[in-house]
């Protein structure tokens, strides 16, 4: 490699040549979400000072939301990152545990709503009661937060979750009243095809989701993710189908 | 209060929002931005009672001076422990109550969550970054959880796992959310009581509904427990196949192999765990171990080597673990090497008796190995003294001192050390094996084996003696004769469990006695001191505890 200056001076190069960059990446990442992790905070304690009195107007307090939103949208590609990355380096064993679904939607919700800011969106959710099932709780809340930062780009006043047992698999739906998916998200999304590196959007958040969805595996059965548009709100469903 | 209640006190337990405020907090990370954080999202929840701690020690001298509702603790915390070697120590030196909320604080999550023991797991792992809110849910959750185990935990805690296992029983017959945790806690429980087959019926259970590596493990050892060695050892390897990273397996896969006698694949196994993971340091002693007993020099030298270097400044080496490496030095002919370890021995620990007597024991054996008789008969005697004068006379050193004696021509008194060893240890086989590697590295293989031989018999025997006796009837009988042998053999804890156990079987027919009472109570604290976890110790003290409950003894 060249510079302005010329060739580089050959120890730098070598030194340069021996990083291991996958496990150089990996390890910022760790660190970039520690780093994200004390940013949020702050913002939480700015938006909560003001809620305790102190003086923020309505306009920087949307504002504040809308930062809360970006640093999510980034802790969304960290994880997507950092866990393709774990998966690769394999033989990746997921956290199966039996545990209640709702607990699960209510967490993610939780974690939707201070993002909401002052924009009229309404989000709500319906669990089957008492509904229990193996998933990895990590891995399954990084898919719907994905998915519900999706549907908060698109949706126009409403975002539905919903979580239901059908025929052996757990179906957990994001729905939007959105324009809903593109033909050709619809056609590719979650495959690796969907995956163009060169372009602006590199459908990352989708083919993290499906492979998540496919590490989810039980007596022969796999787990899928399936796009659609319409469903109760009109927009796009974003549907995980975990066995 | 009885099964039913329990049953319907945990199922009201629903989730009730936390009053933050009246609880206290203890926040442990090493780096000072994160732990204000951190405090900053607990006070956003209404917490004010909210201690700091900077590394493992800080926690440790705050949870000894008080008790916390709510630990939070970063995973990373710097040099020295992790967040879950911390909590390792924390749980064995119960220094948290059952009712301690344990939340693991970590940017990703890291493998031993999936694969940790329950006991010793965190409550739960949050991944940072996190909102306030998550952890506000995420505590009110895991308060009722707490809520709905806590009369199991109640009965494990005074060691009545009868009781606990009868909850559990109770808590499975509804349908309910912690059923698979209801299954693991009753299954663990089980083989804790040496309940084998129970244990592997409900792992079976489990992996009918789903195969998680934990319950494939839990079969495995319930199959090893049941001496099913091979079996046990498909389904390890199996584990290890499946999840590389489970180093637990692994130990297993090896203590397995071991039994069925294939050391060589054993050491294979430990080998390649300690590649994976190169700073556990009681793996590396088992490896040392077994590369030793295999003849493997070489492996045994760098597992020591290691065992001393990772657990620098820990309480996870003792003198014997110089002692060991200074064996292989000797093994090697590297006599200085030998007696250099030794001496950094006493300077570790600071000339303590165990140092001493361990030091002057490979002194002499390595002033042998050089040809310096004189200076090892002087040695030796130093050693002979300090061994009068320590109790509780366990482990290698009396193998070394034996060798030492057999060696300077002293026959007398190495068989006299090697029968009080085996003596005390007549049905341990491990220590038996030990005994004959050293008695063939020294060339006496066959005049050895028939000195172990002997010297368990006599013990042997008179078990024996006392069984049939109470077979035939004759209960006082066998508790004298047990009794007199526990005078003799007071280490051997098979003997004083034995009796203990027949005192018990006495005073269940022939009614209380203050006088045996107390014995067997004496025999019992005894076992508890030395291994508190012993099955039969266990299963004797609930005993114990029924027959005093029967005849109005208070306990």
């Amino acid at each position: 490699m060249t510079t302005a200056e010329g060739k580089r001076p050959m120890d730098t190069q070598g030194e340069l040549d021996a990083i291991d960059f996958a496990a150089l990446f990996a390890a910022q990442i760790h660190d970039l979400k520690n780093l994200l992790f004390l940013l949020l905070n702050s913002l939480d304690e700015t938006l909560s000072n003001r809620c305790s009195g102190a003086e923020i107007g309505e306009d920087a307090a949307s504002r504040l939301a809308l930062l809360k939103y970006n640093g999510q949208l980034i802790n969304d590609k960290l994880i997507q990152m950092l866990s393709l990355f774990r998966f690769a380096q394999g033989p990746y064993v997921i956290d199966l545990a039996y545990r209640p679904v709702e607990e699960l939607i209510e967490e993610v919700v939780a974690e939707t709503k201070p993002l909401l800011g002052a924009r009229s969106i309404a989000i709500s959710s319906d669990v089957e009661t008492g509904l229990c099932w193996f998933f990895d709780r990590d891995l399954v809340a990084g898919v719907l937060n994905n998915a519900i930062h999706n549907a908060l780009h698109c949706a126009k006043s409403e975002i539905r979750l919903s979580a239901c047992a059908e025929n052996g698999f757990l179906a957990i739906r994001v729905e939007d009243d959105g324009d809903g998916f593109p033909q050709e998200i619809l056609k590719n999304g979650g495959s690796m095809k969907s995956l163009d590196l060169s372009g602006g959007k590199t459908g990352l958040g989708l083919y993290f989701s499906s492979v998540c969805a496919r590490l989810h595996t039980n007596k022969g059965q796999t787990g899928r993710i399936e796009l659609g548009n319409g469903g109760s709100l009109g927009g796009a469903v974003f549907a995980l189908l975990l066995p | 209060m009885n099964a039913e209640d329990f049953q319907a006190r945990a199922s009201s337990a629903g989730r009730e929002p936390i009053n933050f405020q009246e609880k206290t907090f203890l926040v442990i990370d090493d780096v000072v931005s994160m732990r204000s954080s951190l405090r900053t999202t607990v006070s956003t929840l209404g917490g004010t009672r909210i201690d700091m701690a900077g590394n493992g020690i800080e926690a440790i001298n705050r949870l000894e001076q008080r008790a916390y509702d709510f630990i939070l603790c970063d995973y990373d915390l710097g040099g020295g422990k992790d967040g879950q070697q911390l909590l390792e120590e924390i749980k064995q030196r119960k220094l948290i109550k059952h009712s301690t909320i344990f939340m693991m604080v970590t940017a990703e999550r890291s493998y031993e969550k999936v694969v940790s023991v329950a006991e010793l797991a965190p409550d739960d792992y949050l991944i940072k970054p996190f909102a306030g809110e998550v952890l506000r849910l995420r505590l009110e959750h895991l308060a009722q959880k707490k809520a709905y185990f806590s009369p199991v935990f109640a009965f494990m805690d005074t060691q009545d796992y009868r009781s606990a296992i009868r909850i559990c029983d109770e808590l499975l017959k509804k349908p309910n959310k912690y059923k698979i945790d209801l299954m693991r806690l009753k299954a663990e429980t089980c083989l804790l009581l040496g309940d084998y087959g129970t244990a592997g019926e409900l792992y079976e259970q489990i992996l009918a509904i789903r195969e998680i590596p934990w319950a494939r493990m839990g079969l495995a050892k319930s199959l090893y427990q049941q001496k099913k060695f091979g079996d046990a050892a498909n389904i390890f390897k199996r584990v290890t196949e499946d999840t590389p990273n489970y180093m637990e397996a692994y130990d297993w896969l090896a203590k397995a192999y071991s039994a069925d006698g294939d050391e060589q694949a054993a050491q294979r196994t430990l080998m390649a765990a300690a590649e994976k993971s190169p700073r556990m340091v009681q793996r590396r002693k088992t490896l040392g171990e077994i590369a030793y007993r295999n003849d493997d020099l070489e492996t045994a030298q760098n597992s020591y080597e290691a065992v001393l270097e990772f657990g620098k400044n820990s309480a996870l080496t003792s003198p014997e673990d110089y002692a060991n490496l200074s064996r292989v030095f000797i093994d090697q002919g590297k006599c200085d090497q030998a007696m250099t370890v030794m001496k950094d021995a006493r300077k570790t620990f600071k000339n303590s008796p165990e140092s001493l007597l361990h030091g002057a024991v490979m002194d002499s054996l390595a002033h042998q190995k050089s040809g310096n008789t004189e200076a090892a008969e002087e040695a030796l005697k130093q050693a002979l003294e300090y061994f009068e004068a320590c109790d509780g006379k366990q482990g290698s050193v009396s193998l070394d001192i034996a060798r030492s004696c057999f060696q300077l021509g002293d026959e007398e008194t190495g068989k006299k050390v090697i029968q009080d060893f085996i003596q005390n240890n007549h049905d341990n086989q491990k220590i038996h094996r030990h005994a004959e590697d050293m008695f063939r590295k020294i060339g006496m293989h066959d005049k050895g084996k028939e000195i172990i031989t002997d010297s368990s018999r006599e013990v042997i025997a008179l078990n024996n003696q006392a069984v049939r006796m109470a077979q035939a009837g004759d209960l006082k009988g066998s508790v004298d004769l047990l009794m007199q042998a526990v005078a003799k053999y007071q280490e051997n804890t098979v003997i004083v469990l034995n009796a203990a156990h027949a005192i018990l079987a006495y005073m269940q027919t022939q009614g209380w006695d203050e006088a045996l009472g107390k014995s067997a109570r004496e025999y019992l604290a005894t076992v508890k001191g030395r291994d508190p976890d012993n099955r039969k110790y266990l299963m004797l003290s609930e005993l114990y505890k029924e027959i005093a409950k029967h005849h109005g003894i208070k306990i």
